[in-house]
């Protein structure tokens, strides 16, 4: 992507979770306006490495991270510029679902009026609206999981990464999730996304970048994939994904 | 000390009520549950063979009983031999009242677990608080009518009846199936109980609230007049601290211990007194808020410094007014108490003096503990290689 489109860049030289010991080298992420990025690779891949590094959750972490918006700041948790929806769901105790909305809100500086605007509509689409009152500790995981994508949702942000967003959440909730990225990505938010669910990234994302063994094994659309991978047009992402994860272990032994 | 303590027992012990080791004892019986020890990994393929299942049941019903019959005794040993002028006991009844606290603790341990895996939410804890006020209803009348009669026919007689309800609940129990739900919340709980206070930050030694819905400040609206984003953050903090059981009986608990303090020193030693508990107070306060910033959801969120440090100030305050205002009007009372006449105004005088006097305090303290925390934060940078950049 050149120019002007484009919401984060990330230039990951180096980032581990003990100080000068790397377990990613060298990864480039590029998020751009309203488009679906797909973080994929094995597990211990180092997916979830880049998820936490982007967060500023990594003890080691060797990046130039850059964002479009003048105001932006560098690092850091959610807030108005970037919200993450993990795969575990994070919720407090001793808050109820509407109360960790309210500290989502007010930690990241949205009005109790634009709250209750935009909670509502967002509870009303996930069906949480009947238990806005009670603890989503005590909910299914799939609610909890629902919990989690309305206080993401809610923040409005630049880019969001969407850890493992097919599971844990029923078929209904995945077409509601999917709906209101649509509408997050014409409002001209990006979208990060790990999974292990090839089909679905391949019918979802608009490129890829596929980590394997702590690097970037290739990036790009599904034909720059194919290419990289040998592999004839047509060929699913599934089988450019085994051919070239095959290919680095066979190169690192 | 004990050795001590039994030579020479202050008067006061001889005033005491004779029931009072049964009350004592009662207490003790029915903070008990019955043990299984199951842990969630039984559930992958341990819990399909019944005799395994059986085994543990019967070995979590031993321990239960060992544990109720030791704590009675340890119970009973303790506090009769110091009491035995005012109760008037022999060592076999006393033997006796051991024996019976301990087989009723055991039942109740069985009766808790019918109830609890019957119910859930408010209902249970409805029921268990109803059956808790029931059993000592039922048992200190009994015991003390069975301690007073001296008769050890009908001691031994009550025992073997306590003993044969004991074998049929705890056969009963044995035989019951699907409870392995039940045993994990009992045993996580127990966890909790007993090493909470040591593992206070870690996720295991967290007590899950047991309703589906709040019991304090059900209901979401507003608690506060001002409604900036601080103060929003404020309000949440103290709407997680009141309902947290723990931290209200502690704090409770610090109340009453600073209403004591105030009320038996001298008034100017009541004043320096009042001023080093708000000072602890507030120190506690500034810790338990440091705590739930660092709450895994909240530690999701990107906090500016200033939202931190206004948030942290209007919460401590939300606790610290109220309290430290409660300990001022106790020093005026007191001095009103002892001097009489105008120093009756001192209850009214020095809470309105005490409010912006405590506001102050709490602003100091903030400029004080934020400082130490900044250069915290600068050495813990320096620690991290990070690098970012803005276009």
């Amino acid at each position: 992507m050149g120019g002007e489109s484009w919401l984060m860049r990330a230039a990951i030289r180096a980032a581990g979770y003990e100080l000068g010991n790397a377990v990613l080298r060298d990864v480039a992420i590029e998020v751009g306006p309203g488009e679906r990025v797909g973080l994929l690779g094995p597990n211990g891949a180092g997916k979830s490495t880049v998820m936490k590094g982007l967060l500023g959750q990594l003890p080691y972490w060797d990046a130039d991270v850059r964002w479009r918006e003048a105001n932006a700041v560098a690092g850091g948790a959610m807030n108005g510029r970037l919200a993450y929806i993990p795969e575990q769901p994070i919720l407090y105790e001793r808050f109820t679902l509407w109360e960790h909305l309210q500290l989502a809100a007010a930690v990241c500086g949205i009005s109790e009026e634009r709250l209750a605007d935009r909670a509502e509509g967002l509870l009303a689409r996930f069906r949480l609206r009947h238990v806005k009152d009670d603890y989503p500790i005590k909910f299914s995981k799939g609610m909890q999981q629902k919990t989690m994508l309305v206080a993401a949702f809610l923040l409005e942000p630049s880019v969001y990464l969407v850890d493992e967003p097919f599971i844990g959440l029923d078929p209904a909730a995945v077409m509601e999730l999917l709906e209101a990225l649509d509408e997050e990505r014409a409002r001209g938010a990006g979208v990060l996304l790990t999974t292990h669910v090839l089909d679905s990234a391949e019918r979802l994302c608009d490129r890829f970048v596929l980590v394997h063994e702590g690097g970037a094994a290739a990036s790009g659309t599904v034909a720059d994939i194919r290419a990289a991978s040998g592999m004839p047009d047509g060929t699913p992402l599934f089988d450019c994904f085994h051919r070239l994860t095959r290919a680095a272990s066979a190169e690192g032994s | 000390m004990y050795l001590d303590l039994l030579r020479h027992p202050p008067d006061w012990i001889g005033h005491l009520p004779a029931r009072t080791p049964i009350v004592v004892l009662a207490i003790l019986m029915l903070r008990a549950r019955l043990r299984t020890f199951a842990e969630s990994g039984d559930g992958l393929f341990l819990r399909s063979s019944g005799r395994w299942v059986s085994g543990m049941t019967l070995a979590g019903l031993a321990y239960t009983l060992a544990a109720r019959m030791a704590v009675s005794a340890a119970g009973a040993g303790l506090m009769l031999p110091l009491m035995s002028d005012a109760t008037g006991w022999s060592f076999g009844a006393g033997a006796a009242l051991a024996v019976s606290a301990g087989l009723m603790g055991f039942a109740w341990t069985l009766i808790r677990d019918a109830t609890e895996r019957r119910w859930q939410g408010a209902r249970r804890v409805l029921a268990v608080y109803g059956l808790r006020a029931a059993f000592i209803a039922a048992w200190v009348p009994v015991a003390g009518w069975g301690m007073r009669g001296g008769e050890p026919v009908a001691a031994a007689a009550f025992i073997a009846a306590l003993a044969l309800a004991c074998v049929g609940l705890a056969w009963r129990r044995s035989m019951r199936a699907g409870t392995f739900a039940q045993e994990l919340e009992a045993e996580h709980r127990a966890y909790g109980d007993n090493v909470g206070w040591v593992l206070m930050d870690t996720e295991q030694a967290k007590r899950p609230p047991a309703g589906r819905r709040p019991w304090v400040l059900r209901k979401p609206g507003p608690l506060l007049k001002r409604r900036d984003e601080p103060a929003r953050i404020a309000e949440l903090w103290l709407r997680a601290m009141l309902r947290d059981a723990e931290q209200v009986r502690t704090l409770l608990q610090f109340a009453l211990l600073g209403i004591a303090a105030i009320w038996l020193s001298p008034v100017w030693l009541g004043a320096i007194a009042w001023a080093g508990l708000c000072a602890l107070l507030l120190l506690w306060l500034n810790g338990l808020w440091g705590r739930w910033e660092t709450e895994r959801y909240m530690a999701l969120y990107d906090w500016s410094e200033a939202l931190r440090t206004d948030g942290r100030e209007i919460g401590r305050s939300l606790l610290l007014r109220p309290i430290g205002l409660a300990w001022c009007a106790i020093l005026g009372l007191h001095a009103g108490w002892l001097y009489g006449g105008p120093w009756w105004t001192a209850a009214l005088l020095l809470p309105a003096a005490g409010y912006p006097l405590l506001g102050r305090i709490n602003r100091a303290a903030t400029a004080l503990l934020g400082t130490g925390r900044e250069g915290r934060s600068k050495s813990d940078a320096g620690d991290i290689d990070r690098s970012g950049g803005v276009e």
